[in-house]
Parts: structure tokens; sequence; C-alpha cells
């Protein structure tokens, strides 16, 4: 669910309300900053970083902070109404789409909030801005720097200009089908898989006519570009933190699986080719 | 030699934290000081381990390293998940984790003597992969706390 689906005018309407005098319809401020945290764990933000928006955000609408309980598909914040009832809001979380460029804009809104007064109706607008901002890169520049990411990687491994060229070549080929299969909506795994297998297998194919000779390392970098390194460390920040060990442990087994499809594919190009 | 080596890394893992940070759509503004962390980061790893600290000390002070220059090089210090998220990322042990895989899928076709090594091979990336990320994470968290004990501004709690 999206943030302009999710939040209506009559909704910021109640907020304003809330702001000024402070009732039940709390939730609804309860609900935008619930959006907005979502919004900075969907971009690939530290769960850290998306509670402090929150908390943030209604401490600045002076509203109750609720207990949350953050999971890796889910946020579900619940606390007593003013009414002496319980309430519970929850936010689906769904695929994360990592996009730093909104996590950033998300951890300038933390900043603003903790220091400037903000309304629940420009905090509301700004975070239908940031839904919606598009990647500041576009598809070639990308493609370009899978091919910079992974030809780095090999030369961290081996300095070779044969590891270089292959690599480099493996990996613009495969993040061009990754994009391809991301705008189709093709599960993360299997993109994973499928780009995986493309560059593994060119990388076999260039080791296979000697243009590299470091088998192992020429294969790992030629997917690096895929690398889930973001949800392996925002995991253990999580579980560094005590915090949101159920959350870490969520992101690292996610993370290993991301790492496994790689891995098959490499073992895959390797039996192909080899 | 040593120490030209080490830049070499450097550089070459300044290209890998500065491309994936364009790869997972940083802002422009923050792909400069990805890059220059990252290789900063890397190159202080390096120059422990090449000084005798052992790999996962040296992993975890060049990770609070790479916090402190990003918060020094940043505008109005302000520490940004996706700099810090980059730069950190060349530190990683990708490499064990694929080796630790690899043995994994190894196994079940091995046995005797190359059953025993794979598994020895498995356990030794596993605890390599997993005692890395922790330096990493661990890291930045004790430069996030100098962080903060110096500025009084709101920022990333970690």
């Amino acid at each position: 669910m999206t943030i302009a689906q999710s939040v209506t005018e009559k909704d910021v309407a109640r907020c304003e309300t809330a702001t000024v005098q402070p009732s039940i319809e709390a939730t609804e401020c309860i609900g935008i900053a619930l959006d907005a945290a979502a919004s900075m764990a969907k971009s690939g933000g530290p769960t850290t970083a998306a509670n402090q928006l929150f908390t943030n955000l209604l401490r600045m609408f002076r509203t109750d902070v609720p207990t949350l309980s953050w999971r890796s598909d889910f946020i579900l914040g619940s606390g007593g109404g003013q009414s002496g009832g319980q309430s519970s809001i929850v936010r689906p979380l769904g695929g994360v789409s990592v996009n730093l460029m909104r996590a950033s804009e998300l951890s300038d809104l933390t900043e603003r909030a903790s220091k400037e007064q903000m309304s629940p109706v420009s905090v509301a607008s700004e975070l239908k801005r940031i839904e919606s901002l598009p990647s500041p890169y576009s598809r070639w520049i990308t493609i370009l720097a899978a091919g910079v990411t992974a030809g780095a990687f090999s030369q961290l491994a081996v300095r070779n200009l044969g590891t270089l060229g292959v690599v480099f070549l493996a990996a613009v080929v495969g993040q061009y089908v990754r994009t391809l299969l991301v705008a189709r909506k093709v599960p993360g795994v299997t993109t994973t898989l499928l780009a995986g297998i493309v560059s593994a297998l060119l990388a076999a194919v260039g080791l296979r006519l000697g243009l590299s000779k470091a088998v192992t390392p020429t294969l790992i970098a030629s997917v690096m570009y895929m690398a889930p390194g973001l949800p392996l460390i925002n995991g253990f920040l999580d579980m560094a933190s005590q915090k949101y060990l159920i959350t870490g442990l969520e992101r690292i087994a996610n993370a290993g699986l991301l790492f496994l499809a790689m891995a098959i594919a490499i073992g895959f190009a390797y039996l192909v080719v080899m | 030699m040593e120490l030209l080596t080490n830049l070499l890394d450097g550089l070459a893992a300044a290209g890998f934290a500065g491309g994936l940070a364009l790869l997972l759509t940083a802002p422009p503004r923050y792909l400069f000081p990805a890059f220059l962390c990252g290789g900063v980061g890397r190159l202080a790893r390096d120059q422990f381990v090449s000084w005798g600290v052992s790999s996962n000390w040296s992993t975890f002070i060049a990770s609070g390293i790479v916090v402190l220059l990003a918060t020094a090089v940043m505008r109005r210090h302000k520490v940004s998940p996706a700099v810090l998220i980059s730069a950190v990322l060349p530190l990683g042990a990708a490499t064990a984790i694929f080796n630790m895989l690899f043995s994994l899928m190894q196994m079940p076709a091995l046995s005797g003597e190359e059953l025993n090594k794979a598994a020895i091979a498995f356990a030794a990336n596993s605890s390599k992969a997993f005692m890395t990320t922790l330096a990493v994470a661990l890291g930045m968290c004790l430069g996030l706390v100098i962080v903060r004990a110096f500025q009084r501004d709101e920022m990333i709690e970690v």
C-alpha cells in the first residue's frame, strides 16, 4: 500500500486536530509516522533509522509514542488510546525495493522533525513527494556501474587486465538482463539467479578462452554487483542494537538466500562451461 | 611495496564502493564520499593487517574509521546511511561467504578425506564470514557512538 493510498485528506485533517488538541484521532498521526517508517525500511534504511524517524515525527506531532513491533514483512504499532482502549495499526512492508535516494531524503526528514515544527499535512505531502522520487540514474548508467563495481572487486583478488575485462563484460550483460527482469516484476531471488547465471556463464566462457586464469575470483567477481551487502549489514546492525533481533535475523536469512542463488548460478556456469 | 599494494587495493575498493553506491541509488552528492570512505576503509584495514593486527580487529577499526571519515567529509557533518553502507561493503567477507556456500554444495557428493576437507573449509569460511560481518557492524556502532559523543544534533541512531 502506498502512502498516497493509505493517507487520505480526512486522515490529514484529523491529524491537524490531533496536534492542537490530542484525542483518539491521534491514531491517524501514528499512521502517518508508520508510513514514513515503513518507507524508510522498504528503501533499505536500517531499522534503527526507521524507528528514529517514527519517534521524531510523533514527538513533533505531540502524540504518545506507541510500542512498535518490527518484522521484515510488516510493522505493528500498538498502544493505549485516550479513551482507555487498546489500538493497533499495521503497515505491510512487502518487498524491499532498495532506493538509498529515498532513504536519504527520509533521513533528512528525521533531522527536520527533530529541529523544526511541521504539520501532519506537510509531512504527508513530503512523504508523497519522497515516495514518487525516481532513481537519479538512467538504466545505462547503472549497467555501466555494475561493470565498474564487479571489475573493481575482481582487482581486489587478482590484479589482471584480462580478468578485469571478462568480469566487466559479464557484469554489464548480467545487469542488463537484471533490469529487464526487474521491469517485468520477476521476484528478487529468481532475478538474482537468472542474472547470475548469465554473468557467470559469460565469465566462464572468458576463463575457457584463457582470458583469465583465476577461476574462482573471476566467477565470484562476475556476480558481485548483485551482492546483498545492504540487508546483511542492516541485519547485523539490527542484531547489534539488541532491539530488533528477529528483524535482523530475517534480513540475514534473506541475504543468505540471495547469496545462495548467486552461488548456484556460479556452480551451474562452472559445470556447463568448465 | 606492501604500501603500494595496499594503495592499489584501496583504489579498487573505492571503485567497488562508489559503484555499489550508484547501484543502490545513493544520491549523486554521496557518490564521492562513498568512493573516498570505501577506499580509505580498505586501506586502513590492510595497513593494520600488515602491522600485525588480526583481520577481525583490523576490520572493526577500519569500519569505525569509515564512520568518522564519512562524518568529517559530509556537509554539515551529517552521517548518511547511503554513504556508510556503501563504504563498509568492501570490508565485508563476500568471498568467504561464497566459499562457504561452495563447500556446502560440494559436501553431499563427497566422502572420506575429501568430505573432511570440505567440512573444514565450510566451518572456516562460515566463521570468517560471520566474524567479519559482525566486526563491520560493531565497528560502525563504535564510530557512531564516538560521533554522537561529539555531536549533540539529532542524527542516525544505531
